[in-house]
């Protein structure tokens, strides 16, 4: 068919095949008995019979005419000129509504020029369809649209009206539509009528999709109300506008849908926009919208009433004079603290205060002036406490006072004292100065009573005792409280007079150093010389200055008259003697000990060496890495420092390397028992050889007895101090002491001459006499012991090569005595004589190395002799030496328990 | 088939119907086909309709050269044009027997 036009020879040619294309597909019509809409060609191509195409046009232009019927608009469409070619079923009604055109606009009317040429009432509205028209169809505007009134059958019409082009090339036609948009005007009219109204009212009205929690109308009031713009106010959701929780807010919203219909009426806090709050009576209602609901909220601001409310509450529950809480709200106050003491085990303290003969002063100056005063006292009553602490007034010139305290009842005596002190400032009243004192009575809880009357009722009782007492003083409920506070008291106010009082003392005990017994230095020990008392224990008063905090003043004196001392000793005969100054925790916290020590060497112009500080590992624990680099600062300039009490505050010696130390003070509790408890024997020993490990000297303190230095002495401890040598003394006593010599220290560190010892530990009588019978001539130096403890003593005090012990032994097993003696002397050769039975115990001594022989009862004599002589012999070839035979042979030395041996052994 | 239904696997009738859009007999052969179907076939039958203006290749394929017509494909093949409107006639030519007159 797309072939060229054909000349006059093929022109018949075509006309046949056509008439035969007719008759073919007539045929087959025919034959398929008009069944048949397409055939298809051999490429697939369908070719709709004439039947079938007649068809689809008419479907297809029913198909577009429902549409544009089914439009609610007036459609029509125009053709280049204007000329209306087709429209719609609407258009033709529309030619009585619309005012833009008369009657008879059918096909073939020129639209645009009846608009254009109109007149009377819509011309105006026509000519500017008719510009709108005309722009389209020139192509200088894509589409065209404005609405437009106009009046027809007596009714106020508002239309839409759109100009589109009839395809995207410019003059071919327009397509001209018409809508009625009346009612949806009235609509957006009602709605704007409901929206000023709404904004009308005083009450903030909010309108929440309960679905998203959006709102979806706010009033004017309700944007003024919480400080937002109304744009502002849609975009938010309603949990960040209540003070109220997400889930608390859904569920009040479920139960007002549950309950739909009927309002609820609630009192919330609203949040503004800057943060501030509103508080507002709110009536909420749940409507049904489409499949959803609407929250509607009426909500009234009530802040000012609330705080009327509150006002009056306060009014009700507070002095009017004074501002202070009246006796009721006092009373519930303490109720309320009194559930909080006994969850927190708290102290609490109720000072009843009464004025002393305030009646004078209304009497005679008048009621104004008492008032003044009363006012002017509740002000210092409050400077006396803290925020958290209570004043009331009970009423008249009756003051109540709540103290939360810590644990320390004695802070009631405190603040009692300051309110004294802060009444002692007369009064300025007018022309008047007023003084005045008073009377306070205290009750503890839970130490008095546990109810808040009976705590105020003795408090009261407490108060006329005060009085009773004279005035101007305050009384416990407690007799004991009394004495016991007040002497707390004064020895506080004792001890903050004591420094300069210069009743403070340093007293100095020796420090010896071992083997030699030379006194390697002194620790200088704080003393009180209290007017009245004597001579102070540390124990009484160390632990006040440190709660007090005077410790740190204090310290520093004792640092001062410390280097004071050596630099007087260095500049004598006594010559260079380093002293340990003890330094509090305290002082390391809240002083400045790196200055403090360094004023003070420079002041006495010492060698720092000279100066060792002692800190206690608790001290250590507090402020680490501040105190590092105090303590390696002053080390730094020579200082030794080193710890005291150590092994009793739970660090390891690993931990304290950290720390820049040079000595270790072993606490006075391992050193008690060091010779006759084997732990603590091993404790010490353990400590010793740690630390000399780690290069730190180590002195032991509280030596009191020769056995204990003997073993000091011999598992090689540095320095030892104790009684043994001498008490602290004052300076006079100690340089007399100095000038004569240490009179315990050189016996008892004179070595003894090694010679051969024999330790033998049985509590039976009848084998211990015939066992010295069998040694008697072998040339011993026999020791007995009766029980393992004694065993150790005597191991403290002498050079034991051989150990003979019975494995009944009062306080142990001879096995397990060996075990320990194996750990402290591990050069010893211990022999265990025991009974058949005990072979078990036995032979696990003996596979732990911790016995050396074992006999069972009876032994032979002759093998245990010749064991001993073995034994020694060994002893001899390990460590080289040649043991003297005893001087004194027979002689037996005795542990402490003094049971003779029977004369006849 | 009669009497054994029970045993016999019910068979599953598959058509494949070639229509042009919305012509007139090529919807009353899609409407005389679901008719035809439910009302003999009730719940045994597969329908697919190809239309060539929008598929052409598959009636080319299948060697349709008119619309509508209706291919059977299983359980045997068999080929009917036009409109459907006879029933009996097109079971009879598609070679169905039926339980129902």
């Amino acid at each position: 068919m797309n072939s060229p036009p054909a000349g006059g020879d093929s022109a018949g040619e075509i006309a046949a095949l056509i008439t035969d294309l007719h008759r073919n597909i007539e045929r087959l019509e025919h034959l398929t008995g008009g069944q048949v809409d397409t055939i298809t060609d051999e490429q697939g191509r369908p070719f709709v019979l004439r039947h079938a195409q007649e068809q689809l046009r008419i479907n297809d232009a029913s198909r577009q005419h429902a549409i544009l019927n089914a439009l609610p608009a007036y459609v029509a469409m125009l053709d280049a000129d204007g000329v209306i070619v087709s429209f719609n079923e609407a258009w033709q009604a529309f030619s009585n509504a619309g005012a833009v055109q008369g009657p008879g606009h059918a096909v073939g009317i020129n639209y645009l020029q009846l608009c254009e040429e109109a007149s009377g009432d819509g011309a105006n509205v026509a000519r500017q369809v008719a510009g709108g028209i005309r722009r389209v169809l020139s192509g200088n505007d894509s589409a065209s649209s404005f609405e437009y009134a106009c009046r027809a059958d007596g009714v106020d019409h508002r239309f839409f009206m759109t100009v589109t082009p009839l395809s995207k090339t410019v003059g071919h036609g327009v397509v001209v539509m018409h809508m009625d948009i009346s009612q949806r005007t009235r609509d957006e009219e009602e709605l704007q009528r409901f929206r000023t109204a709404m904004d009308c009212t005083a009450d903030a009205i909010f309108l929440l999709d309960y679905a998203s929690m959006r709102f979806v109308e706010v009033n004017a009031t309700a944007c003024s109300m919480l400080g937002y713009e109304r744009a502002e106010l849609l975009e938010h959701d309603a949990f960040n506008l209540i003070a109220a929780g997400a889930t608390e807010l859904r569920s009040s919203f479920d139960s007002l849908i549950a309950a739909s219909g009927s309002s609820q009426v609630d009192e919330v806090r609203l949040i503004c926009k800057d943060k501030s709050s509103v508080i507002v009576e709110i009536h909420r209602q749940a409507l049904r919208s489409g499949q959803g609901w609407i929250i509607v909220a009426v909500a009234r601001d009530i802040s000012e009433r609330k705080e009327a409310e509150s006002r009056l509450l306060y009014q009700a529950h507070h002095d009017g004079l004074t501002g202070l809480p009246n006796r009721a709200l006092f009373h519930d106050t303490l109720v309320r603290s009194l559930g909080q003491a006994k969850h927190h085990q708290w102290t609490l303290a109720v000072l009843f205060i009464d004025l002393d003969n305030f009646k004078n002063v209304n009497d005679t100056l008048g009621h104004a002036i008492g008032d003044e005063l009363l006012v002017q006292l509740s002000n210092r009553l409050l400077q006396c406490v803290r925020v958290r602490d209570t004043v009331g007034r009970f009423g008249g010139d009756e003051f109540g006072l709540l103290l939360v305290l810590n644990q320390d009842a004695s802070f009631a005596a405190v603040v009692a004292n300051k309110i004294r002190s802060a009444l002692r400032k007369p009064f300025q009243l007018g022309e008047h100065e007023v003084s005045i004192t008073a009377s306070i009575g205290i009750t503890l809880y839970p130490n008095d009573a546990d109810t808040p009357d009976e705590l105020i009722k003795f408090a009261d009782t407490a108060m006329y005792r005060a009085k009773q007492a004279g005035r101007d003083t305050f009384r416990f409920f407690t007799a004991q409280m009394n004495v016991d506070v007040l002497e707390r008291l004064d020895l506080e106010k004792a001890l903050r007079k004591a420094l300069e009082n210069k009743e403070f003392v340093l007293h100095y005990q020796p420090k010896i150093a071992l083997p030699s017994g030379r006194v390697a230095g002194m620790e200088a020990l704080l003393r009180w010389e209290r007017p009245g008392f004597g001579l102070i224990g540390p124990n009484l008063f160390i632990p006040s200055l440190e709660e007090t905090g005077l410790i740190v003043q204090v310290g520093e004196w004792v640092l001062d008259t410390a280097c004071r001392q050596i630099g007087e000793w260095l500049r004598s005969s006594v010559g260079p003697m380093p002293v340990a100054v003890n330094v509090a925790g305290r002082q390391l916290l809240e002083g400045d000990l790196e200055a403090t020590v360094i004023a003070a060497l420079e002041k006495h112009a010492i060698p720092p060496e000279l100066l060792e500080l002692e800190l206690t590992e608790s001290s250590l624990m507090v402020n680490t890495e501040r105190t590092i680099s105090t303590l390696k600062n002053v080390r730094a300039r020579g200082v030794t420092i080193s710890i005291d009490d150590f092994g009793t505050g739970y660090s390891s010696l690993a931990y304290l390397r950290r720390f820049p130390i040079d000595k270790l003070k072993i606490d006075i509790a391992f050193i008690r028992e060091v010779t006759s408890n084997a732990d603590d024997a091993a404790i010490v020993l353990a400590i010793i050889r740690m630390s000399h490990s780690l290069k730190l000297e180590v002195i032991a303190e509280g030596v009191e007895t020769a056995e204990q230095l003997a073993y000091l002495k011999r598992i090689h401890c540095d320095q030892v101090q104790g009684y043994l040598f001498s008490r602290p003394l004052a300076v006079p006593a100690l340089e007399e002491l100095l000038r004569q010599r240490l009179p315990a220290a050189p016996q008892a560190i004179a070595a003894p001459c090694p010679c051969k010892t024999v330790l033998l530990v049985d509590d039976d009588l009848q084998v211990l006499s015939s066992l010295r019978q069998l040694l008697r001539h072998e040339g011993y130096h026999i020791l007995v012991a009766r029980s393992a403890a004694e065993g150790l003593e005597l191991l403290a005090q002498h050079a034991v090569q051989v150990i003979v012990c019975e494995q009944r032994l009062p306080d142990a097993r001879g096995t397990e005595f060996c075990d320990g003696v194996k750990e402290l002397y591990p050069d010893t050769f211990r022999i265990v004589l025991a009974g058949t039975t005990d072979l078990e115990a036995i032979m696990g001594a003996v596979n732990r190395g911790a016995i050396y022989r074992f006999y069972t009862k009876p032994w032979d004599n002759t093998e245990l002799r010749a064991d001993l002589r073995e034994a020694f012999r060994h002893y001899n070839l390990l460590h080289g030496v040649e043991l003297a035979g005893y001087p004194g042979a027979g002689v037996v030395v005795e542990g402490s328990a003094q049971h003779p041996i029977p004369s006849s052994c | 088939m009669k009497g054994n239904k029970t045993v016999v696997k019910r068979k599953t009738y598959k058509f494949r119907l070639y229509i042009a859009g919305d012509t007139m007999n090529s919807v009353q052969a899609r409407t005389n086909l679901h008719a035809l179907c439910t009302t003999y076939l009730e719940g045994q039958y597969e329908i697919e309709v190809v239309d060539v203006f929008r598929e052409q290749k598959r009636a080319l394929e299948d060697g349709i050269f008119m619309t509508p017509t209706l291919l059977k494909l299983s359980p045997t093949m068999g080929k009917v044009v036009g409109t459907l409107s006879n029933a009996q006639s097109v079971l009879m030519a598609l070679g169905i027997d039926t339980d129902k007159p």
